[in-house]
């Protein structure tokens, strides 16, 4: 693919996105727009949405002296500064509930970002755009829902009689079955609609959700891998560290993120309703989630300086 | 009685079938579908000839598919591969007809299927990938059975992985609804679970996967445990179909090799659409493959390469 080209998959892309962010009544506006630069990175901004989001589209260090360039696109929302401290405070759950992008290791922002292909397109459009509209309100709703939920529980049951609201999911058990089909060679199995796939440290699951905090019915990617897969030599691996890999140099798409906990370490990413209309974007999150069973371990081998995000 | 007759008995008085010589011929505003029997070169003496169901699209039916899309297609053949060439696109199935091995009225019965349902499958299964609308379309077109009618017994895929251990040595495990085993490509291959390198074959044949046109039946998959580099996957999705078919004594052509994973695994995939289990069917499915596994051992296999056409051509 020449130069030209690639810089065409860029723009096919920013169509793509723009036509998503309209569905969603929100725009994509360039900042520092000067055509004579015409360089990356290329910054944008998405007015409409909740909390300030950003985008940046940029070559990849590593195709700079290549002549074929490669692109990241990446997104990052700002969290609000009076939900920082206590985000730090409850960092697990919130690795945990962050299912959009990953929080920095600051607490200050939740990151995502992909390689744009020409084959991931109309997906990659849909979720960046989901990713800047809804990543941090969707995590602040979720930690908002799982302290009420603890605090009623345990003072008044509450709860109980205002459950969260349900959305059914968009995807049905005829598109978890035909997924099954689709797979049959991975020898994965189907149960109550949700597909699982046992892998040598730890398991793959898709299953069709319907009470995801803030947005509702949708599609959950959970991978859980062993805790003994992630403690390299001497040295334990933490979510974090996982979280800067995948953002900074993973090859796989990101758009969620990696969390620790009794069972080992977790990797969370949620489709909600509104991307169901994406043909194929169940393979695509099947296929993200095998990718990460093969990277995220050689990622944190290959680069084993990032100790100072410990 | 022979095949043959079983056909044209079955076939007899049918307004809507139109037979010619060596065959007969089904045709709708949709594609016309054909069955013809041909002799066989007379090297097999228990080979009584070849028999084909062909169905051919009328253009515009489905998309018109490039042969990376008739590769992503191949995931979902039923009776038969997807094909193009310079007049259409179509769907073919090839059955070798061996009066001695098979019953002839079943051999016939399987033929009568594929005449029947090959075609209206292959649209369906074309549409699907055109849009979500024609995907949910397509799955609600057929009323086809979701559930078994009769299910295989407890110990039923037991048995079957029992003897293939006994018979032939190959390593086979058994669920409730699975049969998995693995086929050497190499010799001396025996299994990846101890030696990840072994190169083995991973076949797997299944009951708890239903078709999303075609319903329940058993579902087999063939994974070689090396991929060819990824711009030769569709290639060698249409040489291994096209050399399949060209093959004499071989066993039934129902399944084809096709891209899977959003295109970038070359798996072979069959289907066969029933609702009757059978244990007896399922050790015959698994001699199958692992019969074809040992084809392209012999004929396009390089040990520490994977596929390759030298093989093919020397």
């Amino acid at each position: 693919m020449s130069d030209t080209n690639s810089r065409g998959l860029v723009e096919q892309f920013l169509l793509e996105l723009r036509r998503c962010l309209e569905r969603h009544h929100a725009s994509l506006v360039e900042v520092d727009d000067d055509p004579t630069l015409a360089v990356e990175p290329r910054l944008f901004e998405v007015p409409e949405a909740p909390l300030p989001a950003k985008l940046l589209v940029h070559r990849t260090l590593r195709s700079q002296h290549l002549p074929t360039p490669e692109y990241r696109v990446r997104v990052v929302v700002a969290l609000p500064k009076d939900q920082q401290v206590m985000i730090a405070r409850r960092r697990q759950d919130a690795n945990r509930l962050s299912m959009l992008g990953a929080i920095d290791t600051q607490g200050k922002k939740i990151w995502s970002q992909a390689l744009i292909h020409p084959t991931t397109m109309p997906v990659l459009g849909a979720v960046t755009a989901t990713a800047l509209l809804y990543s941090g309100t969707f995590l602040l709703e979720g930690l908002r829902q799982t302290s009420r939920r603890s605090f009623r529980d345990m003072l008044r049951g509450e709860f109980h009689r205002q459950p969260p609201r349900r959305t059914p999911s968009v995807w049905s058990d005829s598109d978890m079955e035909q997924l099954h089909f689709d797979h049959a060679h991975l020898l994965g199995s189907l149960e109550a609609g949700i597909w699982r796939l046992p892998i040598a440290s730890g398991k793959l699951s898709l299953s069709p959700v319907d009470d995801c905090p803030l947005l509702g019915g949708g599609l959950l990617l959970h991978l859980q891998m062993s805790r003994e897969l992630f403690i390299i030599g001497e040295r334990k691996v933490s979510a974090d560290e996982l979280n800067t890999l995948a953002h900074y140099l993973g090859d796989t798409p990101c758009f969620g993120s990696w969390s620790e906990d009794a069972k080992g370490y977790s990797f969370r990413c949620f489709a909600p309703n509104s991307v169901g209309t994406v043909f194929n974007l169940a393979d695509h999150y099947l296929n993200w989630g095998l990718q990460w069973v093969q990277q995220a371990r050689s990622l944190a081998e290959q680069y084993p300086n990032l100790t100072i995000y410990r | 009685m022979e095949v043959a007759d079983f056909v044209a008995e079955a076939l007899a008085g049918r307004q809507d079938i139109e037979p010619f010589a060596g065959g007969y011929r089904h045709s709708a505003d949709i594609g016309t579908t054909t069955l013809t029997f041909h002799a066989s070169s007379g090297a097999d003496s228990r080979l009584t000839s070849i028999a084909m169901v062909e169905s051919r699209f009328t253009p515009g039916v489905v998309p018109d598919f490039d042969d990376d899309g008739i590769a992503w297609l191949n995931r979902r053949a039923v009776f038969g591969s997807f094909f193009r060439d310079a007049h259409s696109t179509g769907c073919r199935a090839t059955y070798p007809i061996d009066n001695g091995f098979l019953e002839p009225d079943w051999q016939a019965r399987r033929l009568l299927n594929a005449l029947s349902d090959q075609r209206a499958f292959g649209i369906a299964i074309g549409l699907m990938d055109l849009s979500l609308e024609h995907c949910l379309a397509s799955r609600k077109m057929f009323r086809v059975p979701r559930h078994w009618a009769t299910r295989l017994p407890s110990e039923g895929l037991e048995k079957v992985a029992h003897y293939l251990e006994q018979q032939f040595g190959l390593p086979a495990t058994a669920g409730p609804a699975s049969l998995v085993f693995e086929a050497p490509l190499t010799s001396g291959a025996t299994t990846r679970i101890v030696d990840p390198e072994a190169e083995t074959a991973l076949i797997s044949i299944r009951t708890d996967v239903q078709h999303p046109v075609a319903g329940v039946g058993y579902c087999v998959t063939i994974m070689p445990p090396r991929q060819p580099p990824s711009e030769l996957l569709t290639m060698w999705c249409t040489k291994l179909n096209t050399l399949e078919h060209q093959q004499e004594r071989f066993w039934p052509r129902l399944g084809a090799w096709g891209k899977r994973e959003l295109g970038t695994r070359l798996v072979y995939g069959m289907f066969w659409p029933t609702d009757e289990a059978d244990a007896g069917e399922v050790r015959m499915l698994a001699l199958e493959m692992a019969d074809r596994v040992n084809w392209i051992a012999g004929d396009l296999w390089l040990p520490g390469v994977g596929l390759h056409l030298q093989r093919d051509t020397a």
